[in-house]
């Protein structure tokens, strides 16, 4: 199996030994022969300046590596906290990675769009009240790294709201709240990392129903590298830092968690609920939204009802309130599809206000009830319907609806009206045709009843209940030859049909 | 002939009479070449640009098929912004494929990548010869190639022959011999020139790249067509008039209908005409559209092509043959900036263009530029102004870009003349001046503002398709 192609590598530092260091150094050499052309590489701490040599030794490998290849980009980000009170030793700590990359910015601006190093700092905010203290550092990251993103948690997420600090920053990351432990900054980035992942996907027009970019987390604080943020979050490694990691397993681990079985689905859905449970903008709950709607749509059409219900129930709580009536649209169909009707009514009625002109609206409430057995009531709805002026290819399922209501309400006279109409719409259409037939009969008008089925046992030759009522007509016509061969000839397709044996039988008896 | 000396000699080949300088280790005595068509040859071809999504690389598609028109098996790799490709997939690609000859196509914003590459590729196997072209290769100084120790020849004459000449050098197993449109690498490090290589007049003998499959369709979402090669105009900062000879070459227009009618096969709705100037011969372009639209292909087409060349009438049919976006080249809207770039078409005549295109329901793009020669801060803010009040929306490609200065325009030649001054002398050889220069009109400080100006006056934060 072809090893997968890394695109991020995300590493969560420890203090490391000159031992500690070798063995990452090591790990990240043998991931980086298999490292997208370019890659970005989260160097995650919870002090950089107890770290900050480690991650010049990082920065200083990672040069070797880019003068050696001099097609491929690296972008770190340096993941920290900042108090506010620490922001000048954090300057102090950046001096001296600047070090490291300002040749490359000499190689990059002079060429290229951007330099094929680049050091992101990704500030993880642990000040308490207004951050007025990050103004400088930020402002000279600006001026002298590329400007700072930001990641804020339930308590800094009123950072956003100062325009000034927007203005100084470049992205910015949302977490759970900030207790120490900086693997659970690593955990909301990979979160958010998905969610991006997959709505840029969207947007693109591409199917999420695949595998993450294979992203690792190298936690060398535990010694263990994990193979996706779900198996970080499971804490569950793929190898360990001191062997040689299989690439080739690690191929295999990414195909068999593959589109086939909707793990990957389930996967990224999972991974933007929790990520949805965080102290976001609008924006972003908007974003989650769209793409909770996409997975329940997903579910939906592979027929698993109940979960696309439970992720449209979450696009609900996600998305804008001008966007609720098309979501809960969605949801009430999918109770029509499992036949919980009572619930799917339910929610039609809450889209009312929204759609109340549309004749959907009118037709789905329609087909609830009449399934419920309630036909005086679906005959109001699929009239409603009617007459709001449906497309052609949705009025014949209108009209055939209004005419089995009319029907089962034993008014067939009535029935004609909509079934006739139905037929000059939907001459393809079979079910108008027995449905017509069946009026018909009711009314004893055989040879139009005879009529409607032969048409209809021309568009499908295999409707063994058209063959068994083309049999009754003919029956109740006194023409018993042809009442038997239209039996038999539903019996030949089907044998175990009784009602077309029973008949059969006593007509063979008659004889 | 005489063989005997070192002066350079009239070789004779199949396909030109070529000037041929030999090489030291010429006159060895068992360097008879092999017939080419003897040797089974693999051929990769490389397109790579970090800073955008892959799109269909045409030029490198026209060289495959010729290529293997001419029994050479090819390969075509593209790797934009969001392509996984890691140093184990191309070393594994090759082991597996086994080029001998690799060919990128570079620009000035990716040739230092394509040199990444290339000494990848001879860090794994020495003897794979190396070869740029792309209109950074054209017009780069031969003195270059001494700074670019992983290449071997810089094609400068058209793609297709060019790489043929070579493909079969290397195949006959002396790379260096019979060459015509290339500069190469002399074993003692002396950099040699040859002849330039004329390609094919009738652009209908070379084989199309859709018609005999080179692209995978499956990743395709957009087909680019050029249904004409090279333009007469004289603007001095394009490379393509000087690069075709201000000559302007044609596909038969029964031809693009047959590619077209292929692609549409293929599933593909989208096409990209990327002739500089597709109503060049407005009879030609009727007719073809025309043609789509009586076969009812359908199709969302882009193109582009001079304010002066279009009409009315031609808007409309245009806009019923599919065609979504015309694109248009404005540089500049200050009048005295404008008539010194020697593009002849003035600014009224753009702002007509615009509103027949709009009139007739097409959405248009304007290509613009700031730092051209003689433009003052104020003078770009006109530019940007024009653009908003006709009502073209800021995105795409019609986000501005600061002139670049390439090799083989007129400006790079002359840009002291232009009051142009370059911003560092220590680039190396294979890199132009590009965009690292400022004018006597307009400080580095006042670009950067005007850059981030455009960006934030952009719908889409600056992102352009086409550079």
């Amino acid at each position: 199996m072809t090893p997968p192609i890394l695109e991020k590598i995300y590493v969560i530092l420890g203090n490391a030994d000159a031992t500690g260091q070798q063995r990452l150094a090591d790990t990240l050499s043998r991931l980086f022969t298999h490292v997208n052309l370019t890659v970005n590489l989260y160097l995650a701490t919870k002090n950089l300046p107890e770290v900050v040599s480690q991650v010049e030794w990082i920065l200083a490998q990672v040069g070797q590596y880019l003068d050696e290849y001099r097609y491929a980009r690296v972008y770190v980000h340096v993941v920290h906290p900042v108090s506010g009170e620490d922001a000048g030793e954090i300057g102090r700590c950046y001096e001296r990675l600047k070090r490291h990359k300002d040749r490359f910015d000499r190689e990059g601006y002079m060429h290229q769009e951007v330099p094929r190093l680049m050091v992101l700092p990704l500030i993880v905010w642990h000040g308490t009240g207004k951050p007025h203290a990050l103004h400088p550092l930020l402002e000279w990251f600006r001026g002298s790294f590329l400007p700072a993103a930001l990641y804020l948690d339930g308590e800094s997420a009123f950072l956003p709201l100062d325009e000034e600090l927007k203005a100084l920053t470049e992205k910015t990351y949302y977490g759970d709240g900030y207790s120490g432990d900086i693997s659970d900054v690593v955990f909301s980035l990979g979160c958010q990392d998905i969610v991006d992942d997959s709505s840029s996907r969207l947007e693109s027009g591409m199917s999420v129903e695949v595998s993450c970019p294979p992203n690792l987390i190298v936690s060398a604080t535990e010694g263990k590298i994990y193979s996706c943020v779900d198996a970080f979050s499971k804490r569950q490694p793929w190898t360990e830092m001191d062997g040689n990691p299989d690439m080739g397993s690690l191929a295999s681990f990414y195909g068999s968690s593959g589109v086939q079985h909707g793990r990957c689905v389930g996967c990224r859905e999972r991974l933007a609920a929790t990520f949805s449970q965080f102290s976001l903008p609008a924006a972003t709950r908007r974003e989650i939204g769209a793409l909770m709607y996409h997975l329940g749509a997903l579910h939906q059409d592979r027929g698993q009802y109940a979960e696309a219900i439970h992720s449209f129930r979450h696009s609900l709580n996600l998305s804008s309130a001008d966007e609720g009536a098309s979501i809960l649209f969605q949801i009430g169909l999918c109770h029509t599809m499992v036949c919980d009707y009572d619930a799917a009514l339910e929610t039609f009625e809450k889209t009312a206000p929204e759609y109340e002109n549309a004749h959907f609206f009118h037709f789905y409430q329609g087909v609830c009830y009449f399934h419920k057995g309630n036909y005086a009531f679906a005959l109001e709805a699929f009239s409603k319907a009617a007459a709001l002026a449906p497309p052609s290819e949705d009025l014949v399922g209108i009209l055939l609806y209004l005419g089995t209501c009319h029907n089962n309400l034993g008014q067939y006279e009535a029935a004609l009206e909509p079934l006739n109409k139905a037929c000059r719409w939907g001459d393809g259409v079979k079910e108008v045709w027995s449905s017509l037939g069946f009026s018909y009969f009711q009314l004893k008008n055989y040879d139009s009843a005879i009529a409607s089925l032969k048409r209809a046992v021309a568009l499908d030759p295999s409707s063994v209940a058209d063959y068994a009522s083309l049999g009754a007509n003919y029956r109740e016509k006194r023409d018993f030859p042809n009442a038997i061969a239209m039996f038999e000839k539903a019996l030949a397709l089907d044998p175990g049909f009784t009602p077309a044996a029973e008949n059969l039988k006593r007509l063979r008896r008659k004889g | 002939m005489d063989l005997g000396g070192q002066e350079c000699t009239v070789w004779i080949s199949a396909d030109a009479i070529v000037v041929f300088d030999p090489p030291d280790w010429f006159f060895l005595p068992f360097l008879t070449p092999l017939p080419y068509s003897l040797c089974a040859m693999n051929v990769l071809l490389i397109e790579m640009n970090p800073f955008a999504p892959v799109s269909t690389p045409i030029s490198l598609g026209y060289m495959a098929a010729h290529l293997e028109a001419n029994g050479f098996t090819v390969k075509i790799i593209t790797l934009g912004q969001d392509t996984p490709f890691s140093r184990a997939g191309l070393e594994d690609l090759l082991q597996s494929f086994q080029p001998r000859l690799v060919g990128f196509s570079a620009y000035q914003r990716t040739i230092l990548y394509a040199l990444g590459l290339a000494r990848l590729i001879k860090s794994v196997d020495q003897e794979i010869r190396v070869a740029i072209g792309g209109p950074q290769a054209t017009f780069m100084p031969s003195s270059a190639l001494s700074e670019m120790p992983h290449v071997d020849y810089i094609c400068r004459s058209s793609g297709e022959a060019t790489l043929l000449v070579v493909a079969k050098a290397v195949a006959g197993g002396m790379p260096f011999f019979g060459l015509a449109g290339v500069t190469y690498r002399e074993r003692d490090g002396d950099i040699c020139d040859t002849s330039s290589l004329d390609g094919y007049e009738d652009l209908d003998r070379y084989p199309s790249p859709y018609l005999t499959d080179v692209f995978d369709y499956s990743k395709m979402r957009e087909a680019i067509l050029l249904t004409s090669r090279g333009c007469p105009h004289n603007c001095i900062f394009c490379y393509t008039p000087r690069a075709f000879n201000r000559r302007i070459t044609f596909h038969s227009v029964d031809r693009v209908l047959e590619e077209t009618r292929w692609i549409h096969k293929k599933g593909i709705r989208r096409l990209w005409f990327a002739d500089p100037n597709i109503s060049y011969r407005w009879e030609r372009l009727e007719n073809l559209l025309e043609r789509i639209l009586q076969e009812g292909l359908k199709f969302e087409i882009w193109l582009q092509t001079r304010a002066d060349l279009v009409n009315p009438d031609m808007m409309k049919m245009m806009k019923r043959a599919g065609v979504t976006t015309v694109a248009f080249g404005l540089e500049s809207a200050a009048e005295r900036v404008i008539s010194r770039l020697d593009k002849k078409v003035s600014i009224g005549q753009v702002a007509q263009a615009i509103g027949m295109a709009q009139a007739a329901g097409i959405e248009v793009e304007l290509f613009t530029m700031f730092g051209l020669p003689y433009e003052t801060f104020e003078d770009a803010q006109e530019t940007l102004a024009f653009v908003r009040k006709n009502n073209v929306k800021i995105m795409g490609n019609t986000n501005s870009q600061q002139m670049q200065i390439y090799f083989g325009t007129h400006i790079n030649e002359h840009y002291a003349e232009y009051h142009i001054r370059p911003l560092n002398s220590d680039r190396p050889g294979y890199i132009s001046v590009g965009s690292q220069y400022e004018t006597d009109h307009m400080t580095h400080g006042e670009i950067r503002k005007l850059q981030a100006l455009w960006r934030a006056n952009s719908l889409d934060g600056g992102k352009r398709v086409v550079s």
